[in-house]
Order: C-alpha cells, then structure tokens, then sequence
C-alpha cells in the first residue's frame, strides 16, 4: 500500500491563506467584460457558464420541489390548486433532468476539466463547443418561455395523449426548449469522443486515462446514439399536438405506447447519461482522497462502457404495465438485472481502494462515501422495481419515486456536488470553508435520507406519485419526507453560501490541494489561459507514492526526483 | 496557405482526422434519426395492416415518380466523388468546381421531384387528415428533404471554393470538400433505405 506525507492534524490546504494577488496569467482575467465571456471559445469559461446555468435551474428546480413537498405535508389543499400542483411537479421533473442533471456533469465540469486532465489547450472543436451553450441558453429561455405562456403539466415524461391533449400553453414552447437542449447535449458529447480520441497526450494509453474520462467517454457514446431519437420523439409530439395527425393516438389507429417506447429509448439511456460520469467522479475523488491506487482500473473502466451498451437494451422496464407482451416483459427484466453487475463491480472496486487508504475526510470525500451508500440504496432497490412480479405492485407508486432519486439525485447530483467541491479550488482558485462544507454534506445527506427513505415505506403501502390527494394513514411518512426536504434545503443553503463567500474571502488555492496526480493539478489554480505551456507527459495519474504534502505551498507537489520511474514505459499500463 | 484555425490541435494530420471523425459521429446520430422514423413507419403500418385500416380505399400507390427522385440523387453522389476524385488528381479549380455545379444541380432536381411528388399526391386524395398512411409518407420523405435542405447552403459554399481552386491533392486542403461529400453520401443511402421501405409500405 502507499504511504505518503500527510498534513499535520487541523492543517489544510490552503491555510493560513497565502498573500498576494495568486497567478498572474489565469483564465479568469485573461480579457475582461462580458462578451469576452459569452462569445469565449475557452473550455474553462463555457465551463463555468454552464456551471452558473445549471445552478441557477437547480435553485429554480429545487424551489418548485420545496413547492410541491410542502403542498404535499397533509391531505387536502394545502396551499395551492390541484392543476398548479401537477404544473409545479412537472416542472421540478423538466427542469431537473433537462437543465440540472443531463449537463450537469460533462457539460459544467466535464468541460473544465476534461481538456486539462488531457493536458491539451482546449477541447477538438472549440466554436462547436460554444455553439452547444448557446443552444443550451436557447433551449433554457424556452423552457423559461413555456411558464410564462401559461406552463405545462403533462409530467417530464410528456407521455400521450396527456401531451397531446392538455390544454395548457407551455407544451409546444417546452417540447421545442428539449429539443434544442437535446441537440446541445448531442455535439458536446461529439466534441468529447474527438477529443479524447484525437489529443490524449504522449504517453497517456487508453488505460492510463484518468477513470473520470471513461466514464465522460462512455456518457457521450449515449448522448449521441441516444439523443436523437428523443429528438425525432419530440417533434412527432409537437406534429401531433398541432396537426392530430393520430400516430399516438389509438382512436385513429395510432399507438400510444410506441410514444413510450421511443420516449424510453432515448430516456432510459439518459439515466445513464447521468450516473456514469457522477461514477467517474467518485472513482476519482476515491483515489485522490484516499490517496490510493484505485483498485480494479480496467474493471471499471470496462464497466462504464458495458453499463453504456446495457442502457440501450433495457428501456421496456418502465412500460412492465403498459400492455407490452409477456415475453418482452420478461426479456427486458432480465437485461434489467444484467446492468447490476457493471454498478456493483464499480462498487467494490471502490470499497477494495478505499480499504487500508489513508483517507483524508475532506468534504469531496464525504461526498463520495454518501454517494457509495445512496447509490446502494438506489441500485438495490432497482432490483425490486425490475423484477416483473413485484414492478407491478411497485409500479407508479412513491417506491418508484424514492428509487429514482436515491440514484438521480443521491447519486448523480451528489456526484455532481462531491466533483464541483473537488475542482472548485481548481475552477476559482479559492479553498471553501471545511467545516462548512462538513457541516453542509452531513444536512444533505440526512434530510435526503429522510425525505426518500420514507417514500419507499409509502410506495410499498400504496400511495401513488404524482396525486395531489391522498388518505389520512398516509399523513405522518408525508409530513416527515416534508420536513427532510426542509433540512437538504438548508443544507444546499448554507453550501450555496460559503461557496459565494470562498469566491471573495476564501483562502488561495495552491496547486494541487487533495493530493491528486492527474495533469489538472499539475497546472496553477485558476489555470492558466491556455492551460499548459508545453504538453506535459504522462504516467500512472494513480500512482500517488510520489505525491507528498509541502509546507511551503500548503498543498501537495510531486517529487519530481521519485516520477522518472513510473512515467517510463509506453505499455498500457495495467 | 495557412489556414486561420481556432483549433487547440496543432498536427494538420490530426486536425484532419479529428474533423472527420467528427462528422463521422454526427452521421451515426443522424443515422439514428432516420433509423427511429423509419421504425415508426414500419410499426405504424404493421400494426395497422393487422386491423386492416392502412390505406385507404381511393389512395393512391406507390409514387413512382420517385424511382425518378432515386436516379438524380444517385448521380449527385455520382458526381461528388468525381469532384472529390479529380481534387485528388491535382486538376484545375474548373473541372472540381464543374463537378460541384453538376451536383448542386442534380440535388435541386431532386428537391424539385420531391415537390412534384408531394403535389402531386395531395391532389389525388392523399391528403394530410385523412390517414397515417398519408402522413408517415410526408414525414419520411420530409425529414430526408429537410436534411436535403440544411445541405443546400455548405453545398453551394463548397462548391464557390472549388472554383477558386482551394481543393488540392492534399487531404489537408479540402477537409470542407470531404465533409460536405461524406454528407451526401449519407443521405443518398438514406434515401435508398427510404425508398425501398416506402415501396413495400405503400402496398396495400
């Protein structure tokens, strides 16, 4: 095992605060004004836009859940109508996936980092990579557009013939806002295969690459495999809704549930375009933080890409009671069970590198175990929902409801959270406060725990999702999740405060604060504009024998003197 | 000449490559866009065979005026490779630009046919209320003209630059040559598809 210098008890990085005006040449303050933001073409700043974007819609998304938990906390109305309840529902869903989750990851931090870990200046396509923002924006100021033209309730799924047939003004402005997010997501994910197919620096084999690209690499396989068929989806829908053309419509001899399964062709992979790179983020911030050498690197490696393959051959799961055929039924329940082997080998691999590490408990890291443990929760209890016999008792009840946010949000957006903690030093070359960021992971994670684990007990006695109504028995796990999603709100408060306050008051980053041996921290914090002077070359980004902590810089540095060994030899590595 | 490139990648070769790669990923999720309305079609009309309610009793057949459709964007993909072939032999800016003229002209033609045919049928009774038979034709032969279309304008820009003889032997002079072809390319063998899987839909 690797023994390595640690700080002494109660030093962190970055403290006591280094003086001075930090790097002089950093992306931040290379031109200044804000066009020379919104028409960059620097990965670093279409990063931290898309950062600034999907928070601003996690805020929004996270009001409209608050919205809907508190209309929810006991039967009858609350505070608001049933039909604004099935709006603020729907709305919380859309914005969460389209906004939040899908470009959370490979478009806010993928993009920053992913040119970096590759030690290269940029992304393959730097204008293509700008233009997806800019449909991005587009794409969210019609979202925006659909809720001032009277909003839209038709559940993120958009299933027919409520889609069809709702009168409310805001299906047609939000159908065409996903089809532009979507085409925004399809030429990020090209731009990143060409990237790491074309600029992977001297030395750095396929299995040298750091486990975050894998995972980057195999999300982007799906976004644009998958993607399009929401797209053709979509318009068909608007088609329909505008012409009754009757393709979803069985009254005319079309078919309402070949809208669900092409809706889920393209949806259910895209529950993977959301795990998969949060999986590529614990991998790494496991390692780093635990300053171990990750154990089983092409298993999970190989896992990211067999998950990607998996996640087209399962969609039928979520249609078990919408008349599909028995025999199909069967077939996709047991593809379902298949995609538990890839998420379980990724799990031990991590508890097997964890195990004898020398863990630093640095907020990324209480992240990532939470993640480990939500994600338990959430991909065993998959299992259940996949097995034929119980989805249909399970099947649209708030069982389903817990599941899918013990693994979209306790372990995508936890994922997302536990990589925007781990880089942001890296992004703003500011330390946030550590105990604030403690205190706020453990909020988090106990109101999560709360709100969710509570649902399954009333998924499993009945209560259906989505009603705005429900029975008195139901009352008490309803006013506990409740008051859980209170606690995460003051939880994702308080982060969202001393992150802002790290921006003017917090401490300098140095180089490389956790101890992390990949090319990202190898450059100062904020890098510089066009990241590295030379392209660096690379070697084993785990071996962390070499890394150890420096008084001086308060960080860690990489003893150059001990690296010739492990970068030589061009073989691929494991 | 040098070209003015925002591209981080600083090898031509592998700028070269990385652009067709690229474009190669952009046709495979293209692909799966006609793959998807193609299996629309083919879902709609089975399950409507089955209940015996497809085509309508006074709709016309298949439109044969689109074997017509088939053979000028056929010869399009014909005289885009022999742009891109006499490129690569080093002839003059006039005879790649010829063959560039030729195929913007044929790809007009085919739009032209598409209209006719699209006329044509909404006349004989084949209008757009009156049956999915008649709907999923116009949506499948729309969404390939609609990317027929968006074609329209890199076409005619290629082809303003083979004129001025921009394209050379060397690949790295016409990176813009081999995209646009690779792209009509593409839509003609999604034409092929297209054409076969609307004559065997259009019977009764």
């Amino acid at each position: 095992m690797t023994t390595i210098d640690t700080p002494r008890a109660g030093d962190i990085a970055g403290n006591p605060p280094v003086g001075g005006t930090g790097p002089v040449d950093n992306y931040l303050t290379w031109t200044k004004g804000a066009l020379s933001w919104i028409f960059t073409l620097d990965h670093k700043r279409i990063g931290v836009m898309y950062l600034t974007g999907v928070l601003v819609s996690f805020l929004v998304g996270g009001l409209f859940a608050l919205i809907v938990r508190t209309e929810l906390i006991a039967p009858g109305k609350t505070f608001i109508e049933p039909e604004t309840y099935n709006m603020f529902f729907t709305l919380h869903g859309a914005v969460m996936v389209f906004l939040v989750i899908i470009p959370s990851i490979p478009a806010s931090l993928g993009n920053f980092v992913l040119p970096v870990m590759l030690g290269a200046k940029d992304v393959a396509f730097p204008r293509l990579n700008l233009f997806s923002f800019h449909l991005w924006m587009i794409g969210a100021l019609f979202t925006v557009l659909a809720l001032l033209l009277g909003g839209f309730d038709t559940g993120w799924t958009f299933y027919t013939p409520y889609s069809t047939k709702t009168d409310m003004g805001g299906v047609v402005p939000v159908l065409f806002g996903v089809f532009i997010l979507g085409f925004s997501s399809i030429f990020t994910g090209l731009n990143f295969i060409v990237t790491v197919h074309k600029m992977r620096p001297p030395g750095m084999t396929w299995f040298r690459m750091p486990l975050f690209l894998w995972a980057i690499y195999a999300t982007a396989l799906i976004q644009i495999l998958a993607t399009p068929v929401l797209a053709i989806t979509l318009m068909l829908v608007g088609l329909e809704r505008a012409f009754q053309i009757g393709i979803f419509d069985a009254a005319m001899g079309g078919d309402p549930v070949l809208f669900q399964h092409f809706f889920w062709f393209y949806s259910h992979p895209a529950v993977y375009i959301m795990i998969l790179p949060a999986m590529g983020i614990i991998s790494d911030l496991i390692a780093v933080h635990s300053h171990r050498h990750i154990f089983g690197y092409s298993f999970i490696a190989y896992s990211s890409v067999a998950i990607a393959i998996f996640s087209f051959l399962v969609w039928g799961h979520h249609m078990f009671t919408s008349g599909q055929s028995a025999l199909l039924n069967t077939i996709f329940s047991a593809i379902t069970f298949s995609v538990a082997v890839p998420s379980a080998i990724k799990v031990f691999n991590w508890l097997a590198t964890l195990y004898k590490g020398s863990i630093a408990l640095n907020t990324p890291m209480l992240y990532a175990l939470g993640f480990i443990f939500l994600f338990t929760i959430g991909g065993l209890t998959g299992i259940y929902l996949g097995t034929l016999n119980v989805d249909v008792h399970l099947h649209d009840t708030y069982f389903v409801v817990a599941h899918f946010h013990y693994v979209m949000m306790g372990s995508a957006l936890i994922g997302f959270i536990g990589g925007l903690h781990h880089w942001w030093p890296k992004m703003f070359g500011r330390m946030y406060n550590e105990t604030a960021g403690r205190i706020g992971f453990v909020l988090v994670f106990i109101g999560f725990n709360v709100t969710f684990f509570t649902q399954f007990m009333l998924g499993s006695q009945g209560m259906p999702r989505r009603y705005y109504d429900y029975k008195p028995e139901f009352e008490i796990y309803h006013l506990i999740s409740t008051i859980g999603s209170y606690i995460m709100a003051a939880g994702f408060f308080l982060t969202a405060i001393y992150l802002l306050h790290s921006l003017f008051r917090g401490a300098r980053a140095p180089a490389n604060p956790w101890g992390g041996r990949s090319l990202e921290w190898q450059c100062t914090s904020p890098p510089p504009h066009d990241n590295f002077k030379v392209t660096p070359s690379v070697g084993d980004c785990y071996d962390f024998s070499v890394v150890r902590w420096s008084e001086e810089e308060h960080g860690y540095v990489i003893d150059r003197s001990k690296e010739t060994d492990s970068s030589s030899g061009e073989g691929s590595g494991h | 000449m040098p070209v003015v490139t925002d591209s981080p990648i600083s090898d031509q070769r592998t700028r070269l490559d990385a652009g067709r790669l690229g474009m190669l990923l952009f046709l495979l999720s293209l692909g799966m866009v006609f793959g998807a309305t193609i299996i629309a079609y083919v879902v709609v009309r089975l399950q409507l065979v089955a209940e015996n309610n497809w085509k309508p009793d006074d709709s016309p057949d298949f439109p044969w005026l689109l074997l017509l459709s088939t053979v000028l964007l056929l010869s399009s993909s014909a005289t885009m490779h022999a742009a891109v072939s006499s490129a690569r032999r080093g002839r003059p800016g006039r005879t790649v630009g010829g063959w560039m003229s030729v195929t913007c002209v044929l790809v007009l033609a085919f739009l032209v046919s598409q209209v006719v045919v699209w006329t044509d049928l909404a006349l004989s009774n084949l209008v757009f209320d009156e049956s999915l038979y008649a709907w999923m034709f116009y949506i499948l032969t729309g969404l390939h003209a609609l990317h027929v279309l968006f074609g329209l304008p890199p076409l005619a820009l290629t082809t303003r630059s083979a004129w001025r003889g921009r394209y050379g032997p060397d690949p790295v002079s016409r990176p813009g040559l081999w995209h646009c072809s690779a792209y009509w390319h593409f839509l003609d063998g999604v034409w092929v598809v297209l054409f076969l899987v609307l004559a065997w839909g259009t019977r009764g």
